[in-house]
């Protein structure tokens, strides 16, 4: 879809004008009130400029409009409603531009109800425990800043959409899990370590992924340990 | 009879509190950061330029115990929506204030790992509530992520 870009605001700021109102009634080209949405008028309006008004993409938009607080007596344009449209896909599912992927969108109305254990792919909780592990062996238990963003993101390729806010919390409950699990294994060597202090030699050999997960047990939303040994 | 019942107890009771030491998360301490992003501007329903920040160097291990976004929101602003992203791909969305400074604490990170790319924007809603010739929404945020470790 085309996106239409309007500089006519840039240029009313170079001169001076930032907030250029109308008077009561007066209605700008362009602009129509949302009340007008449905009339024959406006739909053959955005018919032409090639809005499908029976596509969900349409209605997940007018829907979102109404749900942000527009009403009948406020303005819209065309080209409003039209990159709208863009951020949904033809089920009119809201899609994340930087990712393309849906099911990843949360609000203050969804809750918590998504952070639930759920069965994610072991080439990705393999990944994770690589990561992790990585980070206390060569950069003493801090992260860089660089992130697990692409380890997230493989993952949420390989799920359904509707699974995706559930795999992503699980896979950072395991994070947790594989961390924690280390930590007590560098502590049996060297109780007075913490973050930031070099890991003392051997104290992660023979730690893997299975071994920690053979560990854990889930407990409502998150994962617990049965017992770690990890005597030298 | 009555010391090795007693004794038994003192047993029990310190197994008891070594297994909780390995089942329960401990977090000895907390810290936070704070990043500022660029002017989000978007009109006619458009999105705004994303305005990416890193956390930094953080504990490898941390949660997130809250977010707090400070708005400071143009006059004559119309209503928009927020998108703060997380490093995980988690993408919280509210509709954002259109006047004055307004803090606003969100639940929806907690637990995840504050470390990464975060990024932020905002998709103006495609009406005007001032009269402007456009829908304009013009708003910058101060992120701050507190997270234990």
């Amino acid at each position: 879809m085309t996106n239409i870009t309007n500089n006519s605001y840039l240029i009313q700021s170079m001169f001076g004008r930032t907030n250029t109102t109308w008077g009561t009634g007066s209605t700008l080209p362009g602009m129509f009130k949302f009340s007008q949405l449905n009339s024959s008028s406006i739909q053959s309006q955005l018919k032409a400029a090639g809005i499908d008004t029976n596509s969900k993409q349409y209605k997940s938009v007018i829907q979102q409009m109404t749900k942000d607080g527009c009403t009948g007596s406020m303005f819209t344009c065309i080209q409003a409603i039209k990159n709208l449209m863009k951020n949904y896909n033809s089920r009119g599912e809201w899609v994340d531009s930087s990712t393309g992927l849906t099911g990843l969108l949360v609000t203050d109305e969804t809750g918590d109800s998504y952070k639930k254990i759920i069965d994610v792919p072991e080439s990705s909780r393999d990944k994770m425990f690589e990561y992790v592990k990585n980070n206390y062996l060569n950069k003493n238990g801090m992260t860089d800043g660089t992130g697990k963003t692409e380890i997230y993101i493989d993952m949420y390729k390989q799920m359904k959409k509707d699974d995706r806010l559930s795999a992503g919390w699980t896979l950072g409950e395991y994070r947790k899990a594989y961390s924690q699990a280390i930590v007590v294994a560098i502590k049996a060597v060297d109780p007075t370590w913490e973050n930031g202090k070099a890991v003392p030699a051997g104290a992660l050999d023979g730690i893997t992924r299975e071994s920690i997960e053979n560990t854990l047990m889930q407990k409502g939303n998150t994962f617990e340990s049965k017992s770690i040994d990890y005597s030298v | 009879m009555k010391t090795m019942t007693k004794r038994t107890l003192t047993a029990v009771m310190a197994c008891i509190m070594v297994c909780m030491m390995f089942s329960m998360q401990v977090f000895a301490a907390s810290s936070y950061f704070s990043k500022s992003t660029t002017k989000l501007n978007a009109f006619s329903g458009g999105k705004s330029n994303e305005s990416t920040f890193t956390s930094g160097s953080v504990p490898e291990g941390a949660s997130i115990t809250s977010v707090k976004i400070a708005y400071r929101v143009s006059s004559g602003t119309d209503p928009y929506r927020v998108y703060l992203v997380s490093p995980k791909g988690t993408v919280y969305s509210a509709s954002g204030p259109t006047s004055s400074t307004t803090d606003y604490n969100i639940s929806a990170f907690n637990g995840e790992d504050p470390d990464g790319t975060w990024k932020a924007y905002i998709i103006n809603s495609g009406y005007t509530t001032h009269g402007n010739i456009y829908p304009v929404s013009t708003v910058t945020l101060s992120v701050t992520v507190n997270y234990e470790y």
